[in-house]
């Protein structure tokens, strides 16, 4: 590659960091111009990351299937670390193009979005800033050839999360995710913005680090970090580092290490505890970090370490532990989430539980694939893979959708919505549509992806079956739950508040004012100064709706396209890239054959979706009065809002005795052992000096006696020594 | 020898300090700021300039050359006075000399605070007595115009030791002998015991004297086993031509390395030999604790990497083991130790502990990487708990001396620059990439995982439990940072600050400037590891690659 298009995969990730950090010097030249640059760097990025299914330097990688690693910039050696001998690199193949693609296209519309959601708002230099460096890491990390690189891009994505969830670092009332004054054990449950911050990057660290660990006992040695080298490794010798690893039985820890990182960065059990809570972020940030990519890093790490795992050994037994714990963790957490999601009433929180739970299907469609190699490896990867574009796209409309939702209803409650489906089209028939998609409901995106990966997780069969039975469960609990929320917001009765905004014709001017009840209640008494708009209940600007219905519009075409060929042409993309991996499946789904596990998927889906049309649409049964009047029922209904009081334990587990140990370590053992020796030491000094100092009587006869009697001694000395 | 660089780098400071002096006397407190200035800059630049001519940079002057007996005299001389920058001393003297050129500037505004408020606590008295108030001599300070004489010989003084604490420790990394290392490891402390003396804070006094005693005892424990081994290897050259190379101590070996780890893990400050610090650290006037904390305690690191690779024939893996342990202990305590703090400048001091417990379990690592690691850590310390210092500095001065984390909070609305630049040193710290902090801790993790994996035995075992560990502590490290970030920066605004301003470009410039560097080296880690690394794979004894 003699020009310079080799460049091209390298801006993809360079533009939008490059973007950002002009972005904040374009900020000079006022507010116009700094968000001008932080979008049009978006937008380059994406069409750049476009260009790669065109250019014809790419095109035959990414259209075929074969791997491109890479490491020239402009033909020239790209080094990083020339003494280390690790070289950066990027790479370009179907998995990393079509993710960079989704990556990128989702981003460039929530930047849009930003422009009309965040209007108004002080601060906004760092907020486009850390956007676009938000979308430069995640590029990155989805690029990268090699675990370091990869690794630079993970942090710096998880720490944009926490720069953002924590945006509104003053920490007023209104910007709390949970409801003040819940609690569990004795553990609020309601956070400040810089303490869900906080949390969040914490929590994910200590899955960042088994993720470090595990990368170092694999460099340990293969001595690279580059993905092409390690698997070209497991061929060049039998001693490679994979077997190398399993002789000192390190491989599979070593690999459930590095699924401690996606754990982390995906929110999966028993690390899923931060993402509720990252709720209290700007919702263009929810729908950017916490739904449509950051947290999809994990199922694409599993997804770029999987197939290394499969290509190291010729028997499954050796990689079938790592499997079945990422099939296992990502079923049981798809049905945790769930649960969670049935019973909250705050709208994003919803959204934040739905999000764990579809990754947690993402996960299991990954992990079911490893569990027999041959017969469905490729089937398994695309499921996982098609379910992880589709979730990224309707997730980030609804949550765009909620995002004006809250804005215009005052409110983060959605019981303190309801009616709203006359008043707001737009948004109505948007989130209709990718809620349907999210309950699984055909022709929309979300049922073909996640009918595949049950029906993957049924032809692995075996402990698969376990976990098949688990998705399906889940997928009633998910349809319930997607009907009751468009249920409370768009049908029903208009609640207090809103009748409260439609007839003073207030609406909120700040598209952030998240408040609580009860300073709701104050903003109605005190008038309508929190809510300076002229408005009552009016239609998003089109800054924001244009990127939702284009998102609710895209997932109509995928539903469309995903039975004709969009699924197929996807999988046998997929199946011929992981031919080159070493991974000889055939991509295998028949609508036919697997119409058993698709069809009873659908079934409990619509069995979910009655439940919660009849509760919360026709409201014909009220599902409130029932949990409350039975004693089972209720205390069901309180593991679940208190998130099975898994949040509260960790709590009581690691933050409370931490702080409170180090303060007992420090005012018990710094203070009263280790620092008296300062005092003592000195003063032990002054005691010995106090004694000896007696003898100093500046008498001279005294002087005289002493001399005379150390002379005595001395002669008795030496005639005793002498003797001898 | 061209141009005698090293020479120059450690001798015009030296020459300068007198001079310095005389400058603050006659010109006042800025004209002596920028003279310091210069003088490091051009030393930093000497030393900058020499990497460039080779790897390594060796110079030799006559200092001890004659016999002290003749005959079958066991000892026949001291030996010359060498200077020697390769891959391992470049890292740590160009990171103290960039740490102090910085805070030679960001002196200026902390000493104008910290001599006034000496002065009006010394003349309260007076003041009262006149009914004078203390607003109009401060107001003077602030515009430095007319600075009384004896104002003037305080900045004098400042700026003196202040260049002659800075070639002290610069002396040290050089230093190819072991007379001549121990010559300036003292050198470094008196100076640093007079500053705290001085212009500390607290019982400054009493404080000073710990400091001293502490790290006197330390280095007297040292220079025992540096007369041990000089001694016995009839030489006390250990670098360069001539150079010392594994005498046979017998069963005096045990008692060397005691000798050397416990008086360098004193200035390293380990868990139990720690106390001195959170004292001197917490109450040196800010800009010196921005250089005892990230330049000054981290040469003990380099003096062990020295003696160790002199002392043993041989990678030393039960030794290391041994030290690796005392440095995960050294992470968690300092860390644990930090969380428990208000004094902002205390909870420094207990993080650099903690982060001294990285250096020290990258030497134990015994492998390249961990050495390598251990090299890069003092940079990356140096860099982020240098600007985490100043910040400190910034806020105690706009802030009218304020140190008690209560009562600050919603800071980054006052402090917008300052708060960035916190923000990118506490990253350092946690060895976030895109800071250097992550090339350090991922080669020294590296290390430790490393003899972790390798399968040889029980040995082997410990090592993969006390590596996890180790990355374990970064958590700690990460709550009390972040922690700190909140309580200082985030969340509402005390009334009392509510007038807060931002710094003047004295402080606020070295701070952005060290970020940047912090930034600059964790994307192009090269700029250490290339000069680092040939170093570090030639070192004898010959250590896992």
């Amino acid at each position: 590659m003699a020009s310079c298009t080799d460049l091209i995969p390298f801006l993809v990730w360079i533009v939008p960091i490059g973007g950002g950090a002009l972005s904040v010097l374009a900020a000079r030249a006022g507010g116009t111009a700094r968000n001008i640059v932080a979008v049009v760097a978006s937008l380059v990025s994406a069409l750049l990351a476009t260009s790669l299914f065109f250019l014809g330097d790419f095109a035959p990688y990414t259209t075929t299937g074969r791997i491109l690693d890479v490491q020239t910039l402009c033909g020239a050696q790209a080094t990083w670390i020339a003494a280390l001998n690790l070289r950066a690199g990027v790479l370009v193949d179907p998995l990393t193009v079509v993710l960079a693609n989704v990556v990128a296209w989702v981003s460039f519309l929530i930047m849009v979005y930003s422009l009309g959601y965040m209007k108004g708002e002080r601060n906004l230099t760092r907020y486009y800033f850390l956007m676009d460096f938000f979308i430069g890491n995640m590029l990155l990390l989805v690029m990268s050839d090699n675990f370091l690189q990869l690794f630079l891009g993970w942090e710096g994505v998880g720490y944009c999360s926490y720069a953002l969830i924590g945006f509104w670092h003053t920490d007023e009332e209104k910007y709390w995710v949970g409801t003040p004054g819940d609690q569990s054990l004795n553990v609020p449950e309601a956070y400040s913005p810089t303490h869900a911050g906080m949390k969040a990057f914490i929590m994910t660290r200590a899955g960042d680090i088994a993720f470090l660990v595990g990368i170092l006992l694999i460099f340990a040695y293969s001595r690279t970090f580059n993905f092409v080298s390690l698997y070209n490794q497991l061929h060049g010798s039998s001693n490679n580092w994979a077997t190398s690893l399993s002789s000192v039985g390190l491989f599979v820890p070593s690999a459930i290490l590095i699924f401690g990182g996606a754990i982390g960065k995906s929110a999966q059990f028993p690390l899923h505890e931060w993402l509720p809570d990252a709720m209290a972020g700007p919702t263009s940030v929810s729908a950017l970090i916490h739904a449509a990519t950051m947290v999809n890093a994990g199922v694409f790490l599993v997804g770029t370490v999987g197939p290394l795992y499969v290509a190291a050994f010729s028997t499954l037994s050796e990689v079938y532990p790592f499997f079945l714990t990422v099939a296992a963790i990502g079923a049981f957490t798809a049905f945790l989430a769930a649960t969670q999601a049935m019973v909250s009433d705050e709208l994003k929180k919803v959204l934040a539980y739905s999000t764990v739970s579809q990754i947690g299907y993402m996960m299991l469609g990954l992990g079911v694939a490893g569990l027999s190699v041959t017969s469905n490896f490729d089937f398994g990867f695309t499921a996982g893979f098609f379910h992880l574009i589709s979730q990224a796209l309707f997730k980030a409309g609804l949550f765009m959708c909620a995002g004006w939702l809250i804005h215009v209803t005052g409110s983060k409650y959605m019981s303190e919505m309801g009616g709203l489906r006359k008043d707001l089209k737009i948004t109505f028939y948007s989130m209709l549509i990718v809620g349907l998609s999210l309950a699984a409901i055909p022709p929309f995106s979300g049922f073909w992806s996640k009918d595949s990966i049950l029906a993957a997780a049924n032809q692995a069969g075996g402990a698969a079956y376990v976990l098949f039975a688990l998705g399906l469960i889940t997928s009633l609990i998910t349809a319930f739950y997607t009907f009751r929320m468009l249920g409370l917001i768009f049908w029903g009765p208009k609640s207090e508040n809103l009748q409260r905004i439609g007839s003073n014709h207030v609406g909120s001017s700040n598209p952030n004012a998240q408040e609580s009840p009860t300073t709701t209640a104050a903003a109605a008494g005190t008038g309508s100064e929190d809510h300076g708009g002229k408005h009552g209940l009016h239609e998003a600007p089109r800054s924001m709706w244009i990127p939702y219905s284009i998102l609710a519009g895209v997932t109509v075409a995928i539903g469309v396209a995903a039975p004709i060929f969009l699924e197929r042409d996807l999988g046998d993309l997929f199946s011929s890239y992981l031919t080159y991996w070493g991974i000889t499946s055939v991509y295998s789904l028949n609508y036919l054959s697997d119409l058993l596990p698709i069809s009873l998927s659908l079934a409990l889906a619509l069995i979910g979706a009655y439940i919660g049309y009849l509760g919360y649409i026709k409201r014909s049964l009220n599902l409130s009065v029932l949990v409350k009047s039975n004693s089972f029922l209720y205390s069901g209904y309180k593991f679940f809002y208190h998130r099975w009081y898994l949040n509260s334990i960790y709590y009581r587990l690691f933050a409370y005795p931490v702080e409170k140990g180090s303060r007992w370590l420090f005012e018990k053992f710094e203070e009263k052992v280790i620092d008296p020796i300062n005092i003592e030491a000195p003063s032990f000094g002054g005691a010995v000096s106090s004694i000896l100092r007696r003898i100093q009587t500046g008498i001279e006869e005294e002087y005289i006696f002493a001399f005379g009697l150390g002379i005595a001694l001395l002669i008795i000395i030496f005639a005793y020594i002498g003797q001898i | 020898m061209v141009y005698a660089l090293l020479l120059q780098a450690i001798i015009i400071p030296i020459i300068a300090a007198p001079i310095a002096y005389y400058v603050a006397r006659t010109m006042g407190s800025r004209a002596a700021a920028w003279f310091s200035f210069a003088v490091l800059l051009y030393s930093t630049i000497a030393l900058l300039y020499s990497t460039t001519i080779g790897n390594p940079v060796y110079e030799l002057y006559p200092w001890f050359p004659h016999q002290l007996s003749s005959g079958t005299s066991t000892l026949s001389t001291i030996g010359n006075f060498g200077l020697y920058i390769d891959g391992i001393s470049a890292p740590f003297s160009i990171t103290i000399y960039i740490i102090c050129t910085a805070a030679a500037l960001y002196s200026l505004p902390y000493m104008r605070h910290r001599i006034s408020e000496q002065e009006r606590e010394s003349t309260f008295a007076t003041i009262q007595r006149d009914g004078g108030t203390f607003s109009e001599t401060e107001a003077e300070q602030e515009r430095g115009e007319r600075e009384s004489p004896r104002l003037r010989s305080r900045f004098g003084l400042y700026f003196a030791l202040f260049l002659l604490y800075s070639a002290g420790m610069v002396g040290t990394v050089l230093s190819t002998n072991l007379i001549e290392l121990y010559f300036f490891f003292e050198f470094m402390l008196i100076p640093s015991y007079f500053l705290i003396a001085e212009f500390g804070y607290g019982s400054r006094g009493r404080i000073s004297f710990m400091y001293l005693l502490w790290t006197h005892i330390g280095a007297l424990l040292m220079l025992l086993s540096f007369l041990a081994i000089g001694t016995v290897g009839n030489n006390f050259v250990f670098l360069g031509s001539g150079a010392l190379h594994a005498p046979s101590l017998g069963n005096l070996l045990p008692w060397v390395i005691f000798g050397i780890v416990v008086g360098l893990f004193v200035k390293l400050a380990a868990v139990g030999l720690h106390i001195w610090l959170p004292y001197a650290h917490a109450e040196a006037p800010t800009p010196i604790s921005a250089l005892l904390s990230p330049a000054m305690i981290g040469i003990g690191g380099y003096i062990i990497i020295r003696m160790f690779t002199l002392l043993l024939p041989e990678a030393y893996p039960e030794i290391g083991l041994g030290i690796a342990i005392w440095g995960v202990l050294t992470m968690f305590y300092g860390g644990i130790m930090a969380l428990a703090q208000d004094d902002i400048k205390r909870l420094f001091a207990y993080s650099s502990v903690s982060q001294m417990g990285y250096i020290i379990f990258g030497i134990g690592t015994t492998t390249q990487h961990g050495i390598e690691g251990a090299v890069f850590q003092f940079v990356s310390h140096g860099t982020a708990k240098g600007i985490l210092f100043m910040v400190a500095g910034i806020i105690i001065v706009q802030a009218g001396g304020l140190r008690s984390i209560k009562g600050m909070g919603g800071l980054s609305q006052r402090l917008p620059i300052t708060a960035t630049c916190a923000m990118i040193g506490f990253l350092g710290l946690m060895g976030f990439p895109e800071t250097n902090g992550f090339q350090s801790e991922w080669l020294i993790f590296s290390g430790g995982l490393q003899q972790g994996s390798s399968g040889a035995g029980p040995l082997s075992n410990y090592w993969l439990l006390v590596s996890i560990l180790a990355v374990i502590s970064t958590i700690v490290t990460a709550a009390y940072s972040l922690w700190t970030m909140k309580r200082v920066f985030f969340g509402r605004l005390p009334e009392s600050l509510s007038q807060v301003k931002e710094g003047s470009w004295y402080m606020l410039a070295p701070v952005i400037f060290l970020a940047a560097v912090t930034i600059l080296l964790g994307v192009l880690p090269g700029l250490i590891d290339n000069y680092l690394v040939p170093t570090a794979s030639t070192l004898t004894p010959p250590l896992l690659p």
